[in-house]
């Protein structure tokens, strides 16, 4: 059965994840715009060298999109529920605390997701157009750290708001930037080459980390 | 007799500050019980905790025979919970707040609900976030009652409310009272609405419980006598007889559980002249401040 839960949670989250959506659609196409006017007025193979021996990313304008996406949805996703303490409402109602608050962050990733997917896919697109393949692949790989650093940035706020106490969030908050950071080693394309599949599991860890919070709040720890 | 719900030696600390120690009541299938007490005397906590919200320092609450620290989904399919301040998912409009509780309650009467929403006279597709404190508890009270639930647990649902409002709850709840095995759990700090309502009473103070028993004997034993002293106005300190005392003057009002011979033995035995000795009558509020005084 389709959780009522997700209605719920999608009639919050739709403007955002609208909106943000958009803005990743803006961002691919300045990223298009200005590879087209780059390989109009630069020589093309001089470009293509600058790319690949010079690790030049005409894409870098979306590092930080995806973990700005994703603390943007969780913030208007969760605050609702921290505010006056509505979260006693969602705990209240007859479903285990632990399978709500999964549903929860199921369809806020879910929105995340499709955010990343379109941000990526299009990207590809672009890239395609201009490149042969090998670049297209190399693109997906460099911002692969970037799309999971937005899921981490997700799970992580979502934790954090949550959290009852003000002394422990802002622990948590410390602690999540610096490991936030492991996501950001782009001194090269395709650094994360072979160690993504670790970054995905420890990604797919943090989905479950609300769980301690929620747990915390229900025990009425203020 | 079958009890809906089971409080046995509730304790609880906030650090190292005690709100109260051994809480004990119970509540019987198809009664209604009020917690009362003045603000920041423990009545939310108990409601925390009743609702699993808030682990005691010691004792156990059971709810339909559940310890309310792992209440499962059935037994709270059972339970309406209004939150103080009447707080619901304020970003839907009323259209869409029903259709989401809706789906979890398989004996939804949505016709209660709409018949409320009518006399708010907003559109359907109104936000809550965007109505009146006192549009909001109707919109509260509307989704508990439809949800038909066995026992509803109202956490001081006279707040902020103005007087009209106030009425036309207490009009719905004595009305969902009515209906065959209903158990209501109220708290409030305005008793002079519960009179009518509420048939068993704890009061709690800063210092703990200071009473539980049924209102009705509460009313009945509980008395407030009021005299002139001459001359020296006396010492007069609580104990067995003098519950509650407050002098003004030379005008005393006395509180106590005594009948009024025993109180005036009472006062002769310590030797205190007195005149106009009389008792007045008491509403269950007046009885509420005699018990825990003005301050």
């Amino acid at each position: 059965m389709f959780s009522p839960i997700y209605y719920k949670e999608w009639l919050k989250l739709r403007w955002a994840f609208l909106i943000v959506l958009g803005f990743a659609l803006l961002m691919d196409l300045n990223i298009y715009l200005n590879l087209s006017h780059d390989i109009i007025f630069i020589e093309p193979k001089s470009y293509l060298y600058n790319v690949i021996f010079r690790g030049i990313k005409f894409y870098s304008g979306i590092q930080y999109l995806p973990l700005l996406s994703g603390i943007v949805l969780a913030i208007v996703q969760f605050y609702p529920e921290m505010h006056s303490d509505r979260l006693k409402l969602t705990f209240h109602l007859p479903v285990n605390e632990n399978r709500v608050l999964l549903q929860m962050v199921s369809l806020g990733a879910f929105l995340q997701f499709i955010i990343s997917l379109v941000l990526v896919l299009v990207l590809m697109l672009i890239t395609g157009k201009f490149f042969p393949g090998e670049v297209v692949s190399s693109v997906v790989l460099t911002v692969l750290p970037w799309v999971l650093a937005g899921f981490v940035g997700y799970f992580a706020t979502a934790m954090i708001l949550i959290e009852p106490i003000w002394k422990v969030r802002i622990i948590l908050m410390l602690i999540f930037y610096g490991f936030i950071g492991f996501f950001y080693f782009d001194f090269f394309y395709n650094t994360y080459a072979r160690s993504w599949p670790y970054f995905l599991l420890l990604t797919l860890a943090h989905s479950v980390f609300i769980l301690y919070s929620g747990y915390r709040f229900r025990r009425g720890v203020r | 007799m079958e009890y809906v719900v089971e409080c046995n030696h509730l304790t609880h600390y906030y650090g190292k500050k005690l709100v109260y120690k051994d809480l004990n009541f119970k509540i019987p299938k198809g009664s209604i019980f009020g917690l009362l007490g003045k603000n920041g005397t423990g009545k939310t906590t108990t409601i925390n905790i009743l609702n699993g919200f808030l682990t005691p320092t010691s004792g156990e609450c059971l709810i339909f025979g559940e310890n309310s620290q792992n209440l499962s989904p059935e037994t709270k399919r059972r339970i309406g919970f209004l939150m103080e301040g009447h707080i619901q998912y304020s970003f839907m409009n009323i259209q869409q707040i029903e259709k989401f509780y809706s789906a979890f309650f398989p004996r939804w009467n949505k016709d209660i609900y709409w018949e409320l929403m009518k006399k708010l006279e907003v559109s359907s597709t109104q936000k809550i976030s965007r109505m009146s404190c006192g549009q909001r508890s109707q919109v509260a009270l509307g989704l508990i009652l439809a949800q038909d639930p066995d026992l509803l647990i109202l956490d001081d649902y006279s707040m902020g409310l103005d007087p009209g409002y106030r009425r036309l709850f207490l009009d719905y709840l004595t009305e969902y009272a009515k209906a065959e095995e209903k158990t209501i759990f109220v708290t409030s700090h305005i008793i002079q609405d519960l009179e009518k309502l509420i048939d068993y009473c704890v009061i709690l103070d800063y210092s703990g419980i200071l009473l539980s028993m049924p209102v009705e004997e509460f009313q009945r034993k509980f008395k407030h006598f009021r005299f002139q002293v001459e001359g020296n106005v006396p010492d007069l300190k609580k104990d067995e007889v003098v519950t509650n005392i407050e002098i003004i003057k030379n005008h005393v009002s006395l509180y106590s559980f005594k009948s009024a011979e025993e109180v005036e033995n009472y006062l002769k035995s310590l030797g205190i002249h007195y005149s106009d000795f009389h008792q007045v009558p008491m509403t269950l509020e007046d009885a509420f401040i005699g018990l825990t005084g003005k301050y």
